[in-house]
């Protein structure tokens, strides 16, 4: 009986323990489940269904694409943890793209958006594809006729933003619209139910021990908390990591010794369906992630967070069954493109 | 400018710590500025609240600290020439800058080491407010304003904040203009007789507003 107490005690005790002098139980605080009541909505309140809608089946459209034959989608697939698998996508020319597709999971909160963080604005962001020469290479001009040319998205468009007292004749497809429908359906991406979160939620079960080392680990000897910090694992900053590549990165955009080859700290989510990873997709495996941060990256950097770790064969495993804890892939419904 | 008023008076907070020589008629008495934000949706991340007519301020050193991501404070006050010191009280590195083409103001601090400080000169106009940032850290933001009014209420909004009130003791009596600023929308000036009420609106839509009263 008293054995058992002091049992408890020690178990408690040990879980409250501290690695490389850091409290655990304190860094856990910096994780947790996004919760969607936070999300900033640019008008301050949640979009309607009906928009939302229309967003998730402009987003599976072709037209988008110069020779409508991808749409958003093809690079950011839903089979495929909201990316497309390549280390450079494949633009509607056949062309490649200069960095990897990005996966789109709570980026709601993102302050900054792309690897560069050259846009802040969802709405806006949305139609930057359309344009971009080497991705649907499409004129906004032209695919709004394109649109204007399809009854359901005239009905959709007329109903979310017309005047009802005028017809549906399609002079409410607008690019600024387009856009913010797009967003909408975006923002709605929200993975908040992995193994991990049950666990925050208290489900005993929710982790494989070999999880919750690799927790402590994240949190601890690893460090990798630094930066991949909060509900969604991004401080929303940029680091030089170390990535071996000719990309300035963030100095392209606002030049700064610190900025130099830095990019915008990607958020774990759903990571381990979005292989390859770093923004020029040459690191392919979690595997190979872990132990380029064990070595202390590829290339000098300033960024003093950047150092060398040492990890076992064990804590690497360890430290792979965590970030494979994050995944909740979304049930995205594909929507029947008019 | 105040000093077309008669009645300016004064026992006014110096911001600068320094010594305020003032030439004030004896008999005036003070009044204070009172008032409260209230928002809808789309609280800014600050306010600010001054009376435009005062000149009285000098230069000082504005201290502002960043850790954990943020600064703080969130808006600050100077007047012209007053010097800026950012001071990096983390242990990660920052790149403070600031880059507005209207106000041309454009520097980068480089990279600031933890304990270190870097300073700035308040050279953007009088009335004018510069936002600084961090180049690796984008969501972090102070708003400087320069402005030579001695009687001046900052607000802070913390997330999901609705409301917040201020005071601003000790202006001169008879003193009615107000001014009110946001990141949002350009400096509003009102005429608070005793009271006046500013409404805040995006696309046509009030989202809030501010109710201003000075008080005897
Ligand atoms: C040809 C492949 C391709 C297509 C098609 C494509 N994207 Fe992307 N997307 C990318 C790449 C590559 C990036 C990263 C670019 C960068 O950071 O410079 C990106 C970045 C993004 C981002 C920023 C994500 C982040 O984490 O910052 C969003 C949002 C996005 N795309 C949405 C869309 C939308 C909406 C469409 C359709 C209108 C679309 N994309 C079509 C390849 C594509
Ligand atoms: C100094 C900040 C920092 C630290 C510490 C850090 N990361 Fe990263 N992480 C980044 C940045 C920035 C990138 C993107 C770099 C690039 O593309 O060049 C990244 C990329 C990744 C990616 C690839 C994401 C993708 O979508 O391609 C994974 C996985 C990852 N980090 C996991 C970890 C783990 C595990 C640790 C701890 C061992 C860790 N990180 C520590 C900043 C950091």
């Amino acid at each position: 009986m008293h054995l058992r107490h002091i049992l408890i005690i020690f178990t408690l005790a040990s879980c409250w323990s501290t690695v490389s002098g850091v409290d655990l139980a304190e860094a856990r605080k910096r994780l947790g489940t996004p919760d969607p009541a936070t999300i900033p909505w640019p008008d301050g309140v949640p979009p309607s269904q009906a928009l939302v809608d229309l967003g998730r089946t402009l987003f599976f459209d072709r037209r988008l694409s110069a020779k409508q034959n991808q749409s958003c989608a093809s690079c950011h697939n839903p089979e495929l943890g909201l990316s497309d698998g390549l280390a450079l996508g494949i633009g509607t020319n056949g062309n490649r793209v200069g960095r990897n597709a990005p996966h789109l999971y709570n980026l709601a909160w993102s302050t900054v958006l792309y690897w560069d963080g050259r846009m802040t604005n969802m709405d806006e962001q949305a139609t930057k594809p359309i344009q971009s020469k080497s991705q649907m290479a499409m004129d906004l001009g032209e695919l709004e006729a394109r649109l204007r040319g399809v009854a359901a998205y005239r009905t959709a468009f007329h109903s979310i933003f017309g005047d009802p007292a005028a017809p549906a004749d399609g002079s409410a497809i607008t690019r600024e619209r387009l856009g913010q429908a797009i967003a909408a359906f975006e923002r709605t991406l929200v993975s908040r139910d992995s193994a991990f979160d049950r666990h925050l939620a208290g489900a005993k079960d929710a982790l494989m021990p070999e999880a919750v080392r690799g927790l402590d680990l994240f949190l601890g000897k690893a460090n990798c908390i630094a930066c991949h910090s909060g509900p969604n694992f991004t401080d929303d900053s940029f680091h030089n990591i170390g990535v071996k590549s000719a990309d300035a990165g963030r100095a392209a955009i606002v030049p700064g010794a610190l900025a130099q080859n830095a990019f915008r700290t990607p958020g774990l989510r759903n990571i381990a369906l979005t292989a390859p990873y770093m923004h020029d997709g040459s690191i392919p495996t979690l595997e190979a992630v872990v132990r380029f941060y064990a070595r202390g990256g590829d290339a000098p950097t300033p960024d003093t967070l950047v150092r060398k770790i040492d990890l076992s064969e064990g804590d690497i495993r360890d430290l792979i069954a965590f970030l494979s804890a994050l995944s909740d892939p979304l049930r995205i419904p594909i929507p029947a493109v008019p | 400018m105040f000093t077309g008023l008669p009645s300016f008076r004064s026992v006014a907070r110096c911001p600068a710590g320094g010594l305020l020589l003032l030439a004030l008629p004896v008999a005036a008495t003070a009044a204070t500025v009172e008032g409260t934000f209230t928002f809808t949706k789309l609280t800014p991340s600050v306010a600010l609240v001054y009376l435009p007519e005062d000149t009285g301020a000098l230069p000082q050193e504005v201290a502002i600290s960043h850790k954990n991501k943020a600064f703080t404070p969130r808006l600050a006050v100077g007047a012209p020439g007053s010097a800026v010191l950012f001071r990096n009280e983390d242990t990660a590195q920052y790149n403070i800058f600031a880059e507005d083409k209207e106000l041309k103001i454009s520097f980068d601090a480089g990279i600031s080491e933890p304990g270190s400080s870097v300073e700035q000169k308040v050279t953007w106009p009088e009335g004018t407010v510069l936002r600084c940032g961090c180049k690796v850290h984008p969501a972090m933001e102070v708003y400087i304003a320069a402005l030579r009014s001695r009687f001046v209420a900052t607000v802070e909004f913390a997330p999901g904040q609705k409301t917040a009130s201020f005071s601003i003791p000790d202006v001169p009596t008879g003193a009615t203009l107000v001014r009110v600023w946001t990141p949002r929308q350009p400096a509003t000036d009102l005429k608070a007789t005793p009271s006046a009420i500013l409404d805040f609106t995006h696309k046509g839509a009030t989202y809030g507003s501010v109710a201003v009263t000075i008080k005897p």
